[in-house]
């Protein structure tokens, strides 16, 4: 291709100005890729248009876009039930636990007394019989010991 | 995760839910129309503790509960059958009860029993007959025997200077 200096300097200034078309910008890249003479008067340019060359020269892979909307598109399947069973566990516990507190909270004084008397009767009631129980294993043991202490005293006279 | 949410949730469910021995093995009294059933649980037990304690028995007595989580009592007054319940009753509680005493004398008759779980009694259960009264009580919680066992002393005790009291006077 024959290298048009005042044809080459009117395309680089209309490029400038971004009043060139898509087939003068075409002509621009394919002379910075063939052309020395234009990459040593317009070196600035030519490194833009080399950068843009080689982005141009990416290949997207045609299943590309298909396989992006099959990813976003695909129906989460372990995150959602997750969800929903960590939804439900919360509000039963929920439930379980703030439900009865509620309840509890309604408690008046004059209750709260009595139910303090009634465990109080309750705790002594228990405590008595297992202190009597106790007092029987003490009584027992030292009727044991004095039984042998006998024994043993008869056995020596 | 999911095994953590639903141990998570287990636990909680169970500790809302937590069975004492009467529910368990005692619910068939419940048609008796004729028995009292007291339940005093964990929320009750910490409302205990804002109550004023002054005298020393007071003190030793909420110092007794304040491991305790449920508190629950069967009551048949003036039965004729308390003997019959007894005995029916003496034969229910399950393997994870084991004897820990039981007085036998003239007209009452007592089984103690006791849930021990890593070496602390997590529930004990009292099962009576005592001159025509049959009565179940089951305490749950961190129970201390001897400091329940205390407890009487204390009363007593406190019983005797009140009349020690009433002689001076």
């Amino acid at each position: 291709m024959e290298y048009n200096h005042l044809h080459i300097n009117n395309l680089v200034e209309l490029y400038w100005k971004g009043e060139t078309s898509i087939e003068e910008e075409n002509k621009l890249r394919n002379l910075c890729k063939t052309s020395n003479e234009f990459k040593k008067e317009f070196p600035d340019l030519s490194l833009y248009l080399e950068s843009q060359n080689e982005l141009l020269d990416v290949k997207v892979p045609a299943n590309l876009e298909a396989s992006i909307l099959k990813q976003t598109t695909k129906p989460n399947s372990t995150l959602k039930p997750m969800l929903w069973c960590s939804g439900i566990a919360a509000t039963l516990a929920l439930l379980i636990w703030i439900v009865p507190a509620q309840q509890n909270e309604d408690y008046t004084d004059q209750e709260v007394q009595q139910a303090y008397n009634e465990t109080k009767n309750a705790l002594f009631l228990l405590s008595n019989k297992i202190e009597e129980g106790n007092n029987y294993a003490l009584k027992l043991s030292e009727f044991d010991k004095n039984h042998k202490k006998i024994k043993q005293n008869f056995k020596t006279k | 995760m999911k095994k953590i949410i639903l141990v998570a949730f287990i636990a909680i469910a169970g500790s809302a839910y937590s069975q004492s021995a009467i529910d368990k093995y005692f619910s068939y009294l419940d048609a008796d129309t004729a028995i009292t059933k007291v339940t005093i649980n964990s929320k009750m037990f910490e409302l205990f503790t804002y109550m004023d304690a002054e005298s020393e028995e007071e003190k030793e007595f909420k110092e007794a509960i304040s491991n305790l989580e449920n508190l629950k009592v069967i009551v048949k007054e003036d039965a004729p059958n308390a003997e019959a319940l007894f005995k029916e009753a003496i034969k229910k509680p399950g393997k994870e009860f084991e004897l820990l005493m039981e007085v036998d004398q003239e007209s009452e008759h007592f089984y103690f029993l006791i849930n021990e779980k890593n070496g602390v009694i997590a529930e004990l259960l009292m099962i009576g007959n005592s001159d025509g009264e049959f009565m179940i009580l089951s305490l749950t919680g961190e129970i201390d025997l001897a400091q329940i066992s205390r407890l009487s002393r204390s009363m007593n005790i406190e019983q005797m200077q009140y009349l020690q009291k009433i002689d001076e006077d």
